[in-house]
């Protein structure tokens, strides 16, 4: 399968931004549904927003690779980082309580929702890289 | 990032912030914003998010904390019509918990305010 989009960026999270904006862009003229894209923008930001911040701790002459693919059934992103071993637990479920205003999340809801709007995901260490695969089925 | 204000009745504020995404880029300097609104005496507050189509986990997580400066002292309502942001509500349950109005008519989100 050869990539459709093939995009490196430095980790900053202005050009992440730029980064989403440009993939969503590339899904819009291959006309993929809107609930798909919206789930892959989502996806897409938390998981780029999670290098940059816990992968790379904001050191901004970084890389990240981005690699989006389409087959006839599914959209594959991959993205690259250059940052030591990333240990990910992706069943992260999100819990409070809904009664309790000081239990509401503020913060750490990027990886369940990544979870939550692709259809798998999968982190790969090789060469001294992490490559996060994550993939979105989507219906004709 | 820029926050445009608007006085309403029964001084709400509304707030409508001048970009297209509110994402990481952009969440820190929201927040500041944000509180120091409420800092300067504004309780109660409408967020605008009609020009918005976007939102990252950054953006609610600021939306969070600033329900939760409120809480027992003003109130925080978000109008919004954006399927992609009210999904992202969804998918988070907060659409349990913060007060969303699904429209772009403000006044739908002032009777919140006369209802306590």
């Amino acid at each position: 399968l050869e990539p459709i989009l093939n995009k490196e960026i430095n980790a900053v999270l202005t050009e992440v931004s730029d980064l989403v904006v440009q993939v969503i862009d590339t899904l819009k003229s291959l006309k993929i549904p809107q609930n798909t894209k919206s789930d892959i923008e989502i996806a897409l930001s938390e998981a780029l927003t999670n290098i940059v911040k816990h992968a790379y701790n904001y050191q901004k002459d970084q890389k990240i690779i981005l690699y989006l693919y389409k087959s006839d059934k599914e959209i594959i992103i991959k993205l690259i980082d250059f940052a030591p071993k990333s240990e990910i637990n992706f069943n992260k479920k999100l819990e409070y309580d809904p009664d309790d205003s000081d239990s509401l999340p503020e913060g750490g809801m990027g990886i369940f929702l990544m979870n939550k709007c692709m259809t798998s995901i999968s982190l790969e260490r090789t060469d001294n890289k992490n490559i996060l695969i994550m993939k979105k089925k989507y219906e004709k | 990032m820029k926050l445009s204000t608007t006085e309403l009745t029964d001084n709400v504020l509304k707030i409508e912030p001048e970009v297209a995404r509110i994402d990481s880029s952009v969440a820190a300097k929201f927040k500041e914003q944000l509180l120091e609104k409420i800092n300067s005496g504004n309780q109660k507050i409408i967020l605008d998010l009609k020009n918005q189509k976007f939102i990252d986990s950054s953006g609610l997580g600021v939306i969070v904390a600033t329900f939760k400066k409120l809480k027992g002292n003003g109130k925080l309502v978000i109008l919004t019509k954006s399927q992609s942001i009210l999904t992202m509500f969804k998918i988070t349950r907060l659409d349990k918990v913060l007060p969303i109005v699904n429209s772009d008519d403000i006044m739908k989100a002032l009777i919140l305010f006369k209802e306590e």
